[in-house]
């Protein structure tokens, strides 16, 4: 039995049009309940309030970057443990290891299929999160 | 031997013409800014050319590439990756003019998205 369920997800993008690529994705093939934040700064505005199940977050942002983001993310109230996967370009062997070593349960390759992201999401989480 | 299970696929089809019809919706509003994209890429590159800031082409063609990946524009998105990975690894400029021609090429005439499935 899945004690742990997977149903609200923040999604941090700057790119407007990615964004929207993966609300669709999430919302209409995964079911989830998503709020979409355009930088790291709206990032720590929403989330202690949305407290999300998980939160997706986009490695190359203009001003805040990914890794900045999630050290600050973690100070905040209700988000110390949050579990995190990176969205990024950058998917080499030690890139992921590096990436993994920051705190991330996972990382997400870019570009995503829409249609096998929110299953992709779903794998991870069982594999990656107590049940 | 087991198969695919296949029986439920009635209401499918409805489905994935609804993700098919947003999708097009994305991809036919990416398509009416590639204009104002490319005169932002070549603003850059010449800027570049300059000397003065590789930066802003960096950022610029990063953002096409990600979104021109992730809407199936794929003959767009190639090139400008190459071109990120390029300015990324300090090519010099007049090297990487081949690639920047090729991405202009295809912003001016866009080739049909690859189906989102």
């Amino acid at each position: 039995v899945n004690t742990n369920p997977l149903k609200r997800i923040l999604m941090v993008e700057d790119e407007p049009d990615i964004q929207a690529v993966a609300r669709i994705a999430l919302e209409m093939v995964g079911g989830f309940e998503v709020k979409t934040c355009i930088s790291g700064p709206d990032a720590l505005k929403v989330a202690p309030e949305f407290l999300p199940d998980l939160i997706l977050l986009d490695m190359m942002m203009p001003g805040m970057d990914g890794i900045t983001t999630l050290k600050h993310l973690r100070e905040l109230p209700g988000l110390d443990k949050t579990p995190v996967m990176f969205m990024t370009a950058k998917v080499q062997k030690h890139e992921v290891e590096g990436y993994l070593e920051l705190g991330a349960i996972a990382v997400i390759a870019k570009p995503f299929n829409p249609m096998s992201l929110a299953g992709d999401i779903k794998d991870l989480w069982s594999l990656h999160v107590p049940q | 031997m087991s198969h695919n299970n296949e029986t439920q696929n009635e209401p499918m089809v409805d489905f994935e013409a609804l993700l098919q019809l947003e999708f097009k919706k994305l991809q036919d509003e990416f398509l009416s800014k590639v204009p104002e994209r490319l005169s932002e890429i070549e603003n850059d590159w010449n800027t570049a050319q300059e000397g003065v800031n590789l930066e802003a082409l960096c950022q610029s063609v990063h953002r096409l590439r990600g979104t021109a990946l992730t809407l199936g524009f794929k003959e767009m998105g190639t090139p400008a990756a190459a071109l990120e990975d390029a300015l990324k690894n300090h090519l010099p400029l007049e090297q990487l003019k081949p690639l920047y021609l090729e991405l202009r090429l295809e912003m001016l005439e866009p080739k049909p998205p690859h189906a989102l499935m």
